[in-house]
């Protein structure tokens, strides 16, 4: 079977590639008529969220042929996303000597704590930081410390962690505190084993955060197995949702290459959460299509996937954007049944009702606001329609249920 | 000239096809003082990590650049004259 992907989404793979090695494509790769194309691939890197990848890599290589206007926009370009970075680094700093001064235990989940991996960290997009402070008292404790020294709360429906605001010489700054690394999925089985695995963290014992160097010092970060864990699981959690992009996929390839990771011990996580499917198909696209070297991941062979099945996420992640933001109906992955509806609303309501929701007697009244919610805000704020997102649900969630997610390799 | 040499508290980093010169005092980054600097300035930023003087550099940058002696006399006199407008020279 022929490839799904159009020939600029294939160019664009193959100089996101280039470009994470520091790699040089042939004229013959780039091709005559790159500038014709090039638009096109600048929304695709838009949309993904790894514009400074791909312009670091034409500014690099191919600023000879490239015309004067662009390339000053390109520069331009590159040295706001440099500042940014550069903001968002100090912003880490100032966090974490909250953190220090309260002798509270925490790390830094993916964000800054994943460019030092890349060939130069300024490339990684940071949106925001990601905080986890995994025991209880701790985590209420710095959210409290948080408030007193200017952070502005968000109300946030997620029973995850809390979003507090910032604002330093007129930058916003947002901070999400983790009390647990990822948001409770439908599969309670899955939630459990989740909660095992980081339950050494959460007792506050027998676990060490490990170090991350960036431009300036180092951060707390999880361990090497469970930060790959995490990675996965965050995927996982968008893929589950809206979608994922390929930005994610960038860092699962970086943190491969250039991290000491006990595979037995990830595999051992991932067979305990049933998610084997989806870990050999992200790492199998990162191989066939991100240039991940085999040597890497020796564990994958044998157990690539199909390349249809891999066409398949990828074409997903193009259609959708970085976490499906470009289809407005995306909102979830409903598997193709009716309970599986009412179990997603049943779900929205407790992250929104996460105290009324503690009491079956209210559930009927709280599922009905749910429900109005949802009908509002499709109306209002995402602009489309239930019908839509119900749709593109049920949609999405034959699409994981053809791409075996949920695989078990070993039977 | 005298020897000069670059200033402690910086960072060079790379961009592209261009350089910045980020100011840093402890774990912040001074990023609204950040500088930018062409290839050259980025060569002589790295040789004035210890002192030096102008024709000393003139030879590094002749040993390294395929350039004529007065062009690259007047690109290191241009850098020193900036570099030492914006403080980062002792």
């Amino acid at each position: 079977m022929g490839s799904t992907m159009t020939g600029v989404q294939d160019l664009f793979l193959k100089i996101l590639t280039a470009s994470l090695h520091g790699s040089r494509l042939s004229g013959e790769e780039i091709g005559k008529n790159f500038w014709q194309v090039w638009q096109e691939m600048k929304k695709i890197a838009r949309q993904q969220a790894v514009s400074p990848l791909i312009y670091d890599y034409l500014l690099s290589w191919e600023s000879g042929r490239m015309p004067e206007q662009e390339q000053q926009y390109l520069k331009q370009q590159e040295f706001v996303t440099a500042m940014m970075y550069y903001q968002m680094v100090n912003f880490v700093f100032m966090v974490l000597e909250l953190l220090q001064k309260q002798k509270i235990q925490g790390c830094i989940l993916k964000g800054v704590g994943m460019a030092g991996y890349y060939p130069r960290e300024e490339l990684r997009k940071a949106g925001d930081v990601d905080l986890y402070i995994p025991v209880p008292e701790e985590f209420e404790a710095f959210c409290k410390t948080l408030k007193e020294n200017g952070f502005e709360r968000e109300k946030s429906v997620t029973d995850h962690h809390r979003t507090y605001y910032y604002v330093s010489d007129g930058v916003k700054f947002e901070l999400e505190v983790h009390i647990k690394p990822i948001n409770t999925q439908e599969n309670a089985a899955f939630n459990k084993e989740v909660d095992q695995i980081f339950a050494p963290f959460a007792a506050g014992q027998g676990k060490e955060f490990s170090k991350a160097e960036i431009i300036n010092g180092s951060v707390p970060v999880l361990p090497p197995e469970e930060n790959a864990f995490y990675l996965l699981l965050h995927m996982l959690q968008h893929m589950l949702s809206g979608g994922m992009g390929v930005r994610l996929l960038c860092d699962w390839v970086l943190f491969w290459e250039k991290e000491k990771i006990s595979s037995e011990e990830l595999l051992s996580m991932v067979r305990q959460c049933k998610i084997e499917g989806f870990y050999y198909l992200v790492t199998g696209i990162c191989v066939e299509y991100l240039g991940l070297p085999m040597e890497c991941v020796p564990w994958m062979e044998g157990r690539m996937p199909e390349k249809e099945r891999m066409e398949r996420l990828l074409e997903d992640m193009f259609l959708g954007g970085e976490f499906g933001e470009c289809d407005s109906s995306r909102m979830l992955a409903v598997e193709d049944r009716k309970l599986g509806y009412f179990k997603e609303l049943h779900r929205q309501m407790l992250l929104r009702f996460h105290r009324a929701g503690k009491v079956p007697l209210f559930w009927p009244f709280l599922w009905a606001a749910t429900g109005i919610i949802f009908l509002y805000n499709n109306k209002h704020l995402r602009n489309t329609s239930a019908l839509d997102i119900i749709k593109s649900a049920r949609e999405r969630g034959k699409l994981l249920e053809d791409l075996k997610l949920f695989e078990d390799w070993e039977s | 000239m005298e020897s000069v040499k670059r200033k402690n508290g910086y960072l060079l980093r790379e961009l592209g096809n261009s350089y910045v010169i980020v100011p840093i005092a402890g774990k912040q980054l001074k990023f609204q003082d950040m500088l930018s600097l062409n290839e050259t300035g980025a060569f002589l930023w790295e040789q004035l990590r210890e002192e030096k003087t102008e024709e000393e550099l003139l030879e590094a940058v002749l040993l390294d650049y395929q350039v004529d002696e007065k062009t690259a006399r007047r690109d290191i006199r241009e850098f020193i004259d900036q570099a030492g407008k914006a403080g980062i020279l002792q």
